[in-house]
């Protein structure tokens, strides 16, 4: 047992060295989360919302997520939720599927109404101008540590936005930590990493 | 894997129109060499598959013709590269080799963890390298003392090399 620290550690202020901006780039990875191997997860050593080694279990592979549009991922959001002891976070991840056959269904929405997933998404905002760890923005994680559950999954034959494909929203609640990033030494080896969640496993 | 060279090859030459059922090949194809789906991000997407995917070929046939063994040792998804500051390349499933493999493994035995597919003698392996090593270790300190020797005789019968030693220095 730990009385643990609640306390914030730098200043408030803005970023000029690399002004931030909002979206997410067109592309994420989608894991089952059973496939993650959690005894193997690295977090980076100083920092705890940092994870440096994302391996999956031998023989598995993630999904590629690819939203193309103006607004890619869109109503993902991480929001506080307020506890009796604590505070926690949720969050929410959107995105479209613009596509509807029998494997799509059968493939991904039947398995996403039941199942627990991480997200791997790139953000625009990267912070390459970042004095130690430049990059270190770039790749965030979601459904880590509680799962992502699906939410919504609903297929609007009028619909605008999807064209009659499927809108899904996942959903994260009480996550322990408000980020979580994926970052190991520099972009061009985190992206290494990022790509090879999606390889077909030999 | 010949058949379909020839016939990437064949596509190659006529890359800037591509056919539907062409398209369809080199998707298939890229799978099957890259060992991952192909990014359908823009127009070029199948010109650049293609050519990915031959100079793959390429590398691959190369491999068998000089008779390389193919690599037992593969590293988990999402893994990315291993590196350390005492090998010089980053280890990857785009480069690893059985050397590679090993000389990672003998500084980490721990971090077998991270890999997908291995020989299940690799500690054996590592122990035989280890011990070749250190026979190797120990041949080059008799050659050294014998062209210290060596040395040591030019200087008798060339005493101006000694010379030459300061004048560089300077």
């Amino acid at each position: 047992m730990a009385e643990c620290d609640a306390l914030i550690s730098q200043d408030i202020e803005r970023n000029c060295l690399d002004e931030i901006v909002g979206g997410i780039e067109a592309n994420g990875v989608i894991i089952n989360r059973k496939d993650v191997d959690f005894s193997n997860v690295e977090f980076d050593e100083t920092r705890k919302n940092v994870i440096a080694q994302l391996p999956l279990k031998a023989g598995k592979r993630g999904y590629k997520i690819y939203v193309p549009g103006t607004s890619p991922f869109n109503n993902t959001q991480t929001v506080l939720e307020q506890g009796t002891n604590r505070n926690t976070f949720t969050n929410d991840l959107g995105f479209v599927i613009l596509d509807n056959d029998p494997d799509v269904c059968g493939n991904i929405i039947d398995g996403l109404a039941n199942g627990e997933f991480v997200v791997v998404f790139e953000n625009r905002f990267k912070n390459m101008n970042k004095e130690n760890t430049p990059g270190d923005s770039t790749f965030q994680i979601m459904g880590y540590y509680q799962g992502l559950r699906a939410s919504t999954l609903e297929n609007n034959k009028y619909s605008e936005d999807t064209d009659g494909g499927w809108n899904v929203l996942l959903q994260e609640a009480k996550s322990p930590k408000s980020g979580l990033f994926l970052f190991d030494t520099d972009i061009n080896t985190t992206r290494e990493k990022f790509d090879s969640l999606t390889n077909i496993p030999a | 894997m010949n058949e379909m060279f020839e016939k990437l090859s064949e596509m190659e030459g006529r890359k800037h129109s591509l056919s539907l059922s062409d398209k369809t090949y080199i998707k298939k194809a890229y799978l099957q060499v890259v060992g991952r789906e192909m990014q359908k991000t823009c127009d070029n997407a199948y010109r650049d598959a293609l050519i990915i995917t031959i100079v793959q070929l390429r590398k691959q046939n190369k491999a068998i013709m000089e008779n390389k063994k193919p690599c037992v040792y593969s590293l988990k998804n999402g893994v990315g590269p291993l590196q350390t500051p005492y090998i010089s390349t980053a280890i990857s499933n785009s480069n690893i080799t059985d050397e590679l493999a090993e000389a990672y493994l003998k500084l980490f035995p721990s971090k077998i963890a991270l890999f997908a597919t291995y020989p299940a003698d690799w500690e054996d392996r590592i122990k035989k390298e280890k011990e070749e090593q250190s026979k190797r270790g120990k041949k080059p300190a008799k050659k050294a003392e014998s062209s210290k020797e060596k040395e040591n005789k030019t200087e008798e019968v060339n005493p101006e090399s000694n010379k030459t030693e300061e004048k560089i220095e300077e």
